[in-house]
């Protein structure tokens, strides 16, 4: 079986029967053995636990049950969304020892569906970063050319499911954390509508804007995974309480007549030639399936970085409190309370953990909050006004993922600020909530170039009815890195 | 805005964390930079627009107050959890060191 294999045909040779759920999951656990050493995609591979769900699906298949579509089929999962009993340390050596009672409610659903749950992946410590630079147990390699980041947050599953490691990845979106890494690794990533999954299980970061996302070999797959995780949780009170679309129909629906939007602030003049052209080049691509293209404008955009910047530290330093070395984790034992809080912290949180507290408890602290947090708020305000009024003269709008492709390892983790402004096409969805996807769209250097589609909040249908039209008509998503 | 060394160390100590001098001098200048960036909010005319605090039109679906059942597999793997423990009670250091009686 071919481990780049799309789920659609796993799940078939599955039904037929052509291969077993636990060869299918040797397979993979075999290829993570073997190219993951030079990737450091996964911080736990959960062999063990894999085989016994994989066998229990041979079984129940054997008595000719019919089984979901997804049963049966490997999958990885971000390390900072939690799995019962099996490690989850969100990259973070406070949590070094951590292991869940609970599955967060999007890994419920799969394990409920018969999906094997192979690995926990490589992150920046609790989301928090562009490059995966920022974990603590050394940086998730890029598999088209290992000196380059993978991207981040959710570099490890970008970068695995680039890698063959798994069919597809569950991960963890504030602000571009899985578009970042599909764009970098050249795969599909679906950063949800705020609300739209459920968020139970997944470690806070700013819980106004996190939300958790699906990586696929192609589009149509993670249309499959959204069919089954989507939807409300009553664990989870921001959760959308919204029907769920049917996924894999809205894929089918005919090109003629989908609005386009070109924003013209993602299109500035400084922006990278080799990404405009590839992009430029997928626009022709849809208008000559025939889409049409109308020009937008988003005259807030420019300020929705510092937007960004604001509110996730504010909501970050109070989100990381919890992690104080009391309850659970890693407890570094002083005499005084005060002293065991501290040192547990600085021990085991990363720098930039610490930079976004620190910020944060700056920008809310007495005689600051109105000028920071307050006006941060508004700003938000204004930026989704931005997207509403583009809304209602289109469909979709689309922009490049990243300003650049994967850049060297150790290149932005001098300036944290040059780091930031990485999330200059991302940021802004997640401020205003929607849904936006990313999808390869071309090779810069030999390295993978992302599309970003942008649809409004809970129209992820219609984010992927547009990423799987790009895909019939084009081939990027084909290309594997030679690992 | 720039910090001072001072503000540095008040932040950390509200935020219970604990700097070497040089990760002050460190922090001092990211975090200045960081504040000098979003700096440029102040240009943006807020005057009569409505803070957006939250993104759903409906925030917090609440389910129904009820007790829900915790297996005794799952209590035993939370006590487990415990960074230090005696019986079935979690440790803590104490809250008020020099308390006397």
């Amino acid at each position: 079986m071919d481990a780049f294999a799309s789920v659609t045909e796993l799940s078939i040779a599955l039904a037929d029967k052509k291969i077993s759920s636990r060869e299918l999951t040797d397979l993979y656990l075999d290829r993570i053995t073997k190219i993951d050493p030079s990737l450091n995609s996964h911080l736990t591979v959960a062999a063990d636990s894999a085989r016994v769900a994989a066998d229990a699906i041979d079984a129940r298949r054997a008595t000719g049950e019919k089984l979901h579509a997804l049963a049966g089929i490997p999958f990885g999962v971000k390390d900072a969304i939690t799995t019962a009993g099996v490690r989850a340390t969100g990259a973070a050596k406070i949590l070094d020892n951590y292991i869940p009672t609970h599955d967060a409610t999007v890994i419920a659903r799969l394990r409920a569906a018969g999906g094997v749950m192979i690995g926990k992946h490589n992150c920046d410590t609790f989301g928090h970063g562009a490059s995966n630079e920022n974990s603590m147990y050394g940086p998730a390699n890029n598999p088209w050319d290992v000196s380059r980041v993978a991207g981040g947050s959710s570099g490890g599953s970008g970068a695995a499911v680039a890698a063959g490691l798994q069919p597809y990845a569950i991960g963890e979106d504030t602000g571009g954390s899985v578009r970042a890494p599909a764009a970098f690794c050249g795969v599909s990533g679906l950063k949800v509508s705020y609300g739209r999954n459920s968020r139970f299980g997944a470690m806070p970061m700013a819980s106004s804007l996190d939300t958790v996302g699906v990586f696929g070999q192609t589009v149509a797959d993670i249309a499959l995974v959204m069919q089954t995780i989507a939807g409300h949780d009553p664990l989870d009170p921001t959760s959308a309480v919204a029907p769920v679309p049917n996924y894999t129909h809205a894929l089918e629906k005919t090109v003629q007549g989908l609005r386009i939007g070109v924003p013209a602030e993602f299109f500035s003049d400084d922006l990278d030639p080799a990404i405009r052209a590839s992009v430029e080049s997928a626009l022709e691509v849809f208008q000559n399936a025939g889409a049409q293209l109308i020009p937008v404008t988003l005259p807030h955009i420019q300020y929705a970085i510092a937007t960004y910047y604001i509110l996730v530290p504010c909501e970050d330093s109070s989100n990381m409190a919890r992690y104080d070395g009391i309850r659970y984790g890693v407890r570094a034992s002083r005499p005084d309370l005060f002293e065991t809080y501290a040192a547990s912290r600085t021990e085991g949180l990363p720098n930039e953990v610490k930079r976004r507290i620190m910020i944060g408890t700056f920008a809310l602290s007495h005689g600051y909050y109105e000028a920071y947090y307050l006006r941060a708020q508004k700003a938000r305000t204004l930026i989704c006004q931005d997207f509403a009024n583009a809304f209602e003269k289109v469909d979709v709008m689309i922009s490049p993922t990243m300003p650049e492709i994967a850049f060297k390892k150790g290149e932005k983790t001098t300036d944290p600020l040059k780091m930031y402004l990485a999330d200059v096409f991302t940021g802004s969805a997640s401020l205003a909530g929607l849904s936006a996807l990313s999808v390869p769209c071309g090779f810069s250097q030999n390295m993978p170039i992302g599309m970003q589609i942008i649809a409004p909040r809970l129209a992820e249908d219609i984010a992927l009815h547009a990423g799987h039209i790009y895909q019939k008509n084009s081939d990027w998503h084909t290309r594997h890195p030679a690992v | 805005m720039k910090l001072t060394p001072e503000q540095v160390q008040h932040i950390a100590g509200l935020a219970r964390l604990t700097l070497t001098p040089q990760e002050v001098e460190q922090y001092q200048t990211e975090l200045s930079a960081i504040l000098s960036y979003v700096d440029r909010l102040q240009e943006l005319d807020t005057e009569n627009v409505e803070p957006t605090m939250h993104i759903t039109p409906t925030f917090a679906q609440l389910r129904p107050d009820v007790v829900m059942q915790c297996s005794p597999e799952k209590r035993a793997a939370l006590i487990a959890a415990f960074p230090a423990q005696k019986a079935d009670l979690l440790t803590v250091p104490p809250v008020f060191l020099h308390y006397k009686e």
